[in-house]
């Protein structure tokens, strides 16, 4: 947290994001009114099981839901509304105020361009700078990443690269423009847990030196554990718990976050019985009424089954659930 | 005691067409001399990375790619080819649950299917035995009428338990059978496969690229780097002690849930398999390495009783 | 009779993918058009004014008439006009559709079953024998499939049955790629592997495993050469040598009236092209939508 200034607005503010698809069921709400503050500098770990609208919400922070989704509430980067903009405008937005890391980095790259085409492109297209001083970013943005030698990698084609290589170089022409937000979307779940903690460790460094705010879109806890500056928990297309990650992890005030760090295999003992959630998350056109983690819920009580809790926030941590396993501290 | 199941030496190549179409093919050795014993009941955890070759290591293991050279033993005796009656020996979980099912096809008939060719079931009896093996694996047997697409992911896993399940093999491969799961569901099929072990007397190979995975499922722990075991140990050894610099490696980058980030220890990525270093495979990543590493391979030998290791450290 | 009823899923599937397919209108449009235009080919001995195969109904003094005009005898009105035999151009078409789409559905037939058995020949047996039969493709493929048909036409001599297969001769290769392509990938998938790993028998695995996964892409394959061997009769017959004088196809209609086509008498030769281009269209664009839908990537392409 030490390097982020909370006092500063945040650059990404998300307030009653709802986005719904209509379906031959009907109309399906994915996001049920998700608000979110994300500050420069910061990282901030959205974990989400599948159905947790966890992607949904990544792709509206990209602009990228399909045309028919019916998208409301506010998105503001930088104090810009982005719900306003334009297909062209978005376009423009994409890759210099937002950018956007897949798991599958061949999403994103060319597989008949060099590594040095590409990413001299990306600096390019927004900066008016000669071929040359293009490059000398774009080497540079490698080393960073840990590609060496930097400039024989630019020199390849991204066949020739390894997984793990080929997340860096996406990561770092993600990087290249100092954007105000990047959305990582599972971009390390493919990799093998040494490359991904070195890469873990050397995004981070490069977001929080250039004031980027980065959502970390991921369905494992245990992998943002020590590179998240804030986690936030999804459940049935709402966040359910955020806070400072240390304090989420160490002491979680919802059920279902607490659930999810016991299912770990890491924390019961070897060979013993882990302690699963029952059943299975609910889809986004099957809600529950009242809470929607209540069925699966073992501290369920007849309220959780009538109502939907609101947020209570204290502090610097928020919450949705009215029987909390422990006060968050103030 | 004689394992029920055994890999000696085992190596696996693939000839890769070149990539202009033209000059030599490429040979890639996926496997380079495995050994590898599973007692009976027991569970052998297998660790290692992308590329490392775990997966060529399953499909050798079931007998869906016959290896280059080696040996697949079965309670001490070459492994039995072909055989298409009565029970099955050894069974896989697929990493993947969705595209390990016929799309075209109702989950009870793909359960019944095996054993219905088998003849472990006579026609008539089919639907019963279905039902039985997911009312065990823990599904809805109305689900029977189902098509994969149909069910969630924990359910497709649970499918596949059953369907490996119903040909009644002793002998289970799971190739990182629950990593695509959500860690709720995953919690939930690591149970249920403890709980088959306990009732059936079933061996596993159970691997993972998930440390803490596989920690809590095996007895033993096998270490693979680029195509070799690199550590063999028992469970708790291994973790308490590990040997070799890349276990070491791998256990310090293992993510922690107490918030502290994993440790860096290793630079750069896995060399590939195409093109593996000379002597010690591991030495341009390692912190150790000193000059004998890339002259020589180090054999696996016991660095304690019960304990494999192939490092030249603290060897004379 | 199994316990587990079928939650009638056949029925189900079937509405939702209509509906999917549906959701491109204009693919939805050419569906409907093709459909409408099958109809009225399968109907035709019933709504045709006239048996143009019927030689005693033609009147020679009828010939070449514009569209709208009355018989010289009869109450006959001729709304796309009369050929040069006198014949109604509406009854000729819908009888030419009939030939055409029969002849285009019996010659895809015959060439995706041909197809499909050496393409799976040839992708299950690997090595030499997939080498030789895919050479084999190479070349014929290597020769334009409207010199193969005239040359065996050439030999056989018209007919509707020769003209199939020719077609079958000239489009078999198509399809024995397209198979092989499609088995080869499908082969690989995990769940072929789980299959032979519970020890089912290898015809078993082919047909209930392997080849009801490889038909959707065939299909999408298929289609689009229905219309391809459609425009190849049409050709052949505008050569004059695919189907008999006596039993116009729409490419013969076409051919009849080329050369009055510069004289003004211009219906004998645009109603028959009008209608095989939308028939063609019809079909392609069924074709793309199928293909879309298979494989949603290509969405927006």
């Amino acid at each position: 947290m030490a390097s982020t200034d909370h006092a500063a607005p945040p650059r990404l503010r998300v307030r009653g994001l709802e986005v719904a698809f209509a379906t031959r069921h009907g109309r399906v709400r994915v996001l049920q009114g998700v608000d979110l503050d994300v500050h420069g500098g910061e990282t901030l770990a959205l974990v989400g099981e599948s159905g947790s609208g966890k992607s949904t919400l990544g792709l509206a922070l990209m602009g990228l839901l399909e045309p028919h989704a019916a998208v409301s509430g506010s998105l503001r980067l930088d104090g810009r509304e982005l719900l306003a903009c334009s297909e062209a405008e978005w376009r423009r937005l994409r890759g210099a105020a937002i950018a956007m890391v897949f798991q599958d980095p061949m999403q994103t790259l060319n597989p008949v361009l060099r590594v040095e085409t590409q990413m001299v492109e990306a600096v390019r297209a927004h900066r008016d700078v000669t071929r040359a001083a293009a490059r000398e970013t774009a080497r540079a943005a490698l080393e960073r990443l840990g590609l060496r030698p930097a400039s024989l990698r630019l020199r390849a084609y991204p066949h020739e690269l390894s997984g793990g290589q080929r997340q860096r170089v996406v990561f770092a022409t993600a990087l290249l423009n100092r954007p105000g937000l990047v959305i990582a979307d599972e971009p390390t779940t493919a990799l093998d847990n040494t490359v991904q903690a070195e890469l873990l460790a050397l995004v981070r460094a490069e977001v929080q030196a250039g004031g980027t705010a980065l959502i970390w879109i991921t369905h494992d806890l245990a992998v943002v554990a020590g590179i998240a500056t804030r986690i936030a928990v999804m459940y049935a297309g709402n966040i359910v718990e955020t806070g400072p990650a240390a304090a989420v992890l160490g002491a979680p005030a919802h059920p279902y976050t607490r659930a999810l760090l016991d299912a770990r295999p890491e924390n019961s003992a070897p060979g013993s019985r882990l302690p699963a959630i029952g059943g299975q998350p609910p889809a986004a056109g099957a809600l529950p009424a009242g809470c929607p983690f209540h069925p699966r819920c073992p501290q369920a009580r007849e309220r959780c089954r009538r109502e939907a809790p609101g947020v209570t926030e204290t502090g610097a941590r928020a919450l949705r659930c009215f029987y909390p396993l422990r006060q968050p501290d103030a | 005691m004689t394992p029920l199941f055994e890999l000696k030496n085992i190596q696996m190549d693939f000839t890769l067409p070149h990539r202009r179409g033209l000059g030599p093919a490429l040979s890639l050795r996926a496997l380079r001399g495995v050994d590898l014993q599973v007692g009976p009941g027991e569970v052998l955890g297998l660790v290692g990375e992308s590329g490392c070759g775990k997966s060529t290591l399953a499909r050798v293991a079931v007998g869906l790619l016959d290896p280059s050279a080696g040996q697949r033993l079965w309670q001490g005796q070459p492994f039995p080819r072909d055989q298409r009656r009565g029970p099955a020996l050894a069974q896989m979980v697929f990493q993947d649950a969705g595209a390990a099912l016929n799309p075209r096809l109702t989950v009870g008939d793909q359960i019944g299917e095996g054993a219905l060719a088998r003849g472990l079931v006579a026609r008539a009896g089919r639907d019963a035995l279905v039902a039985e093996w997911m009312l065990r694996v823990g599904l809805d047997p109305a689900l029977a009428a189902h098509y994969p697409h149909m069910l969630s992911g924990g359910q497709r896993t649970r499918v596949v338990i059953a369907r490996a399940l119903a040909v009644q093999p002793r002998f289970l491969v799971c190739d990182e059978g629950t990593a695509a799961l959500d860690l709720s569901v995953q919690a939930q099929v690591l149970n249920l496969l403890a709980d088959l072990r306990a009732e059936l007397g079933l061996s596993y190979l159970f691997i993972s690229h998930d440390l803490a995975t596989v920690r809590h499922v095996s007895g033993r722990v096998a270490v693979m780097y680029l195509g070799r075991i690199v550590e063999q140990a028992a469970t708790a050894e291994l973790f308490a002690n590990p040997r070799h610099p890349y276990t070491q490696a791998l256990l310090a980058a293992s993510p922690g849930m107490d918030g502290s980030a994993p440790a860096v220890t290793l630079h750069g990525d896995p060399p590939s398999p195409l093109d593996p270093p000379a002597g010690c495979a591991f030495h341009p990543r390692c912190a150790h390495a000193f000059e004998r590493c890339p002259r020589a391979r180090p054999e696996l030998a016991e660095a304690a009783p019960g304990h494999l290791s192939a490092c030249h450290l603290g060897r004379a | 009779m199994s316990m587990f009823a079928r939650a009638h899923p056949g029925r189900t599937r079937l509405i939702a993918a209509l509906a999917r397919y549906a959701e491109n209108r204009v693919a939805a449009v050419a569906l409907t058009l093709f459909l409408l235009l099958a109809l009225a080919a399968f109907a035709a001995p019933w709504i045709a004014p006239q048996n143009p195969y019927d030689l005693a109904q033609l009147d020679i003094l009828d010939a070449r008439l514009p569209p709208g005009s009355a018989a010289a005898a009869g109450e006959l009105t001729y709304r796309l006009g009369t050929d040069a035999q006198g014949r109604d151009m509406l009854s000729a078409m819908l009888y030419g559709l009939r030939i055409s789409l029969t002849v285009g559905f019996a010659a895809t037939a015959g060439a995706l079953a041909l197809g499909l058995v050496v393409g799976l020949a040839s992708a299950l047996a690997g090595g030499s024998i997939d080498a030789f039969i895919m050479r084999v493709a190479d070349l014929q493929l290597a020769f334009p499939a409207i010199l193969i048909a005239l040359i065996l036409l050439a030999a056989l001599g018209p007919g509707p049955g020769k003209i199939v297969l020719a077609l079958i001769a000239a489009q078999w290769a198509y399809y024995a790629r397209a198979v092989r392509g499609v088995a080869l990938v499908e082969r690989e998938k995990d769940y072929i592997a789980a299959v032979r790993l519970l020890g089912l028998a290898p015809p078993r695995i082919l047909f209930v495993h392997l080849l009801p996964n490889c038909l959707p892409a065939l299909i999408v394959v298929a289609t689009l050469q229905v219309g391809a061997a459609i425009a190849l009769e049409a050709t052949l017959s505008f050569l004059g040598v695919g189907l008999p004088v006596t039993q116009p196809s729409l490419g013969l209609l076409i051919a009849n009236g080329f050369q009055y086509l510069l004289s003004g008498k211009y219906w004998i030769s645009v109603f028959p092209g009008l209608l095989l281009l939308t028939l063609i269209l019809a079909i392609n664009l069924v074709a793309e939508r199928l293909r879309v839908l298979i494989n949603p990537r290509l969405d927006g392409i």
